[in-house]
């Protein structure tokens, strides 16, 4: 069974696991009711997910000034500080 | 490391497990629907033409893991009942067409590379004894060569898995470098100097990374 091949919302999960959209997958599997009764595989994924949104969460609590710190910089060596 | 670093750490393993366990479902999902799909082949279809186009379709869809070594022995045991059984079935016909010797061809290759029956082939058992000669202190050095490709091959993968779902390789490399810097991960911190150095020689300005490599290969030495 491949992720386009489960039903939607657990396809959709996973789909944003790939693209590290963890609260969107989190939704997702929460919506996905029958998948999760018979795989136990799929409930592991629900629950780490569970535990990285919540660290996330705490982490934006402790951190509220969180800036991302990639500096933009494009070829030739210029740094664009607009 | 305060509470901010342990959490950033915990955040990263979780999201490096989730990548992997992702990729191994999918992986062990698709061989489950394969296997299960030409056991319904091999009992369900009466019709010759059909059936060779079923079992056609199977190898196309599924012959990259089909032929592949990570298979549970006992998936590749279930293939190979099935593969036998469709394979006597298309040998009854005396005028088979070219269609039908392709396919049996190709079960012919399967079963050939399908290291399991090899296995169960051997008529004596055998007693094989391992010996394990003193340790050696240098041995690091002795094989530099090796060292360096083990190395080379656990980057490699580090850098799949943090280059997944990436615009541009900047974000890579602000990964493996938090990586390097709250884990003290060694493999992250030899990705991260690869990746500032294709990007100076591209003619990026990588002086404010070079600042993180070198706190992070303080972090990773222990020193902070």
């Amino acid at each position: 069974m491949t992720v386009n091949r489960l039903e939607n919302p657990a396809a959709d999960a996973l789909r944003a696991l790939k693209e590290k959209r963890y609260e969107q997958a989190l939704e997702s599997f929460l919506e996905t009711d029958t998948a999760l009764k018979n795989d136990k595989d799929l409930r592991l994924l629900l629950q780490i997910t569970q535990l990285l949104v919540a660290v996330k969460s705490e982490i934006a609590t402790v951190e509220p000034d969180n800036e991302l710190l990639i500096e933009e910089v494009f070829s030739g060596g210029q740094t664009d500080y607009s | 490391m305060n509470r901010i670093d342990t959490l950033r750490s915990l955040e990263s393993t979780l999201e490096s497990f989730l990548t992997r366990a992702v990729c191994l479902y999918e992986s062990q999902t698709g061989v489950c629907e394969g296997v299960n799909r030409l056991s319904d082949i091999a009992s369900n279809s009466d019709n010759m033409s059909k059936l060779t186009e079923q079992i056609g379709n199977w190898f196309a869809e599924h012959r990259e893991w089909a032929t592949g070594d990570t298979i549970l022995s006992a998936d590749r045991s279930r293939i190979n009942k099935a593969l036998s059984s469709i394979q006597n079935r298309l040998t009854e016909d005396q005028n088979a067409s070219p269609a039908i010797n392709k396919i049996v061809t190709e079960i012919d290759r399967w079963r050939t590379n399908d290291p399991a029956p090899q296995q169960t082939k051997e008529p004596d058992r055998q007693t094989i004894v391992l010996r394990r000669g003193p340790e050696m202190v240098n041995g690091k050095e002795a094989d530099s060569i090796g060292a360096f490709s083990h190395l080379f091959d656990r980057v490699t993968n580090l850098y799949h898995d943090a280059s997944g779902n990436k615009k541009h390789i900047m974000s890579v490399l602000d990964d493996t470098l938090k990586s390097a810097s709250l884990q003290r991960n060694r493999d992250a911190l030899v990705l991260s100097a690869f990746i500032i150095y294709h990007l100076k020689l591209n003619g990026y300005k990588v002086s404010p990374f070079v600042k993180r490599l070198k706190e992070a290969e303080r972090a990773v030495r222990g020193d902070l």
